[in-house]
C-alpha cells in the first residue's frame, strides 16, 4: 500500500518535471538558434515548446470529468497520437531545414519514419487487440464516429497545408529554392501529413474530453 | 456529437431494472461504458442497431427508450 502511494506520487511528479525539462530545452534551443541565426535550431526550440504545451493540455484534459469519469484508453491514445505527431513534425521539419546537412544519419532518420508510417495500421490493430484482452469492448460505434470526425478534419487540414506549400513554393521561389538533398524535399512534403494527423488526433481528443464534461 | 434531438430514458430504465449499472448495460449492448454515459447525457445519438440492443436489454420497445425532441 505504502509503495503504491510512493509510486503514485513519483508518477505524479514525473510528467510535470519531464514537461518542464522539454520546455527548458526548447527555450535553450530557441535562444541558441536566434543567436546563431540557425533556422533548424529555432524550429526545434519552437516544436519542443509546443510539445510541452501539448503535454500540459493532456495532463489537464485527462483529469476525471464532471461525473468522475476517467478518460478511456482511446482518448489517451489520441493524446499519444498528438505527441507522436508533434515529434514527427519536429524531426521532418528539422530534416527539411537541413539539420543533418545531407549526412547518412538523415537517411536513417527518414527510413525510420517511413517504417513507422508503413507499420502504423498494424501497430494500431495490435493496440486495440491488446486492450481487448483487458475488456470485452475496446472500440465501439461511438469511438468510430469520433474517429470519423477527426479523419475528416485531418483530410481538410492536409488539403489546405498542401495548397499552402504549393502557393508558397510558387509565390516565393527564392525562399523555397529546391534544396540539393532529396531527403529535405521529401521531408518537407511529408510535413503536411503529420500536421493533418496532429490536428485530427487533437480534434478526437477534444471530442472525447467534451463528452466527459 | 452534442445537442442530439433524440432524448432517452436509459437512466430511468436502468434504475427500474434493479439499479442496473452502466457497465452491465454496456456489456449487454456490447459497447463501452463511456458510450452509455454519453447516451444518458444526450451527447450521442446511437445507431439503429444500438438503439434496438438497448431496448432489448430492458425488454421494451425502441420507442419506450428513445423519443424525438427535435423540431
Amino acid at each position: 500500500m505504502g509503495r503504491e502511494i510512493v509510486g503514485g506520487v513519483a508518477r505524479g511528479w514525473l510528467a510535470p518535471a519531464a514537461l518542464a525539462l522539454v520546455a527548458a530545452l526548447g527555450l535553450v534551443l530557441l535562444v541558441l538558434g536566434l543567436r546563431e541565426a540557425a533556422a533548424q535550431l529555432v524550429f526545434g526550440g519552437v516544436m519542443l515548446a509546443v510539445i510541452a504545451v501539448a503535454g500540459v493540455l493532456q495532463h489537464l484534459a485527462e483529469r476525471p470529468g464532471s461525473e468522475g469519469e476517467a478518460p478511456s484508453l482511446l482518448e489517451k491514445a489520441s493524446w499519444q497520437g498528438v505527441g507522436v505527431g508533434l515529434a514527427a513534425i519536429m524531426v521532418l521539419g528539422g530534416l527539411s531545414l537541413g539539420s543533418t546537412q545531407g549526412r547518412f544519419s538523415g537517411w536513417l532518420v527518414f527510413a525510420a519514419y517511413v517504417l513507422i508510417v508503413v507499420l502504423h495500421p498494424l501497430l494500431r490493430r495490435r493496440f486495440v487487440e491488446a486492450n481487448l484482452r483487458h475488456c470485452d469492448i475496446a472500440e465501439d460505434e461511438r469511438d468510430r464516429a469520433l474517429r470519423g470526425h477527426g479523419d475528416r478534419t485531418a483530410k481538410r487540414v492536409l488539403e489546405l497545408a498542401l495548397v499552402a506549400i504549393a502557393v508558397a513554393w510558387v509565390a516565393l521561389p527564392g525562399v523555397f529554392a529546391l534544396p540539393a538533398q532529396p531527403v529535405r524535399v521529401a521531408s518537407l512534403l511529408l510535413l503536411p501529413v503529420q500536421l493533418a494527423n496532429v490536428v485530427g488526433e487533437a480534434r478526437v481528443a477534444w471530442l472525447y474530453w467534451r463528452d466527459r464534461q | 456529437m452534442s445537442g442530439t434531438p433524440i432524448a432517452n430514458e436509459i437512466r430511468r430504465l436502468r434504475f427500474e431494472h434493479g439499479q442496473m449499472t452502466q457497465q452491465a448495460l454496456a456489456d449487454a449492448c456490447r459497447v463501452t461504458r463511456q458510450t452509455i454515459l454519453a447516451l444518458e447525457a444526450g451527447r450521442y445519438a446511437p445507431s439503429l442497431e444500438l438503439a434496438f440492443r438497448i431496448a432489448r436489454a430492458f425488454g421494451v420497445g425502441v420507442e419506450d427508450v428513445f423519443r424525438w425532441e427535435g423540431t
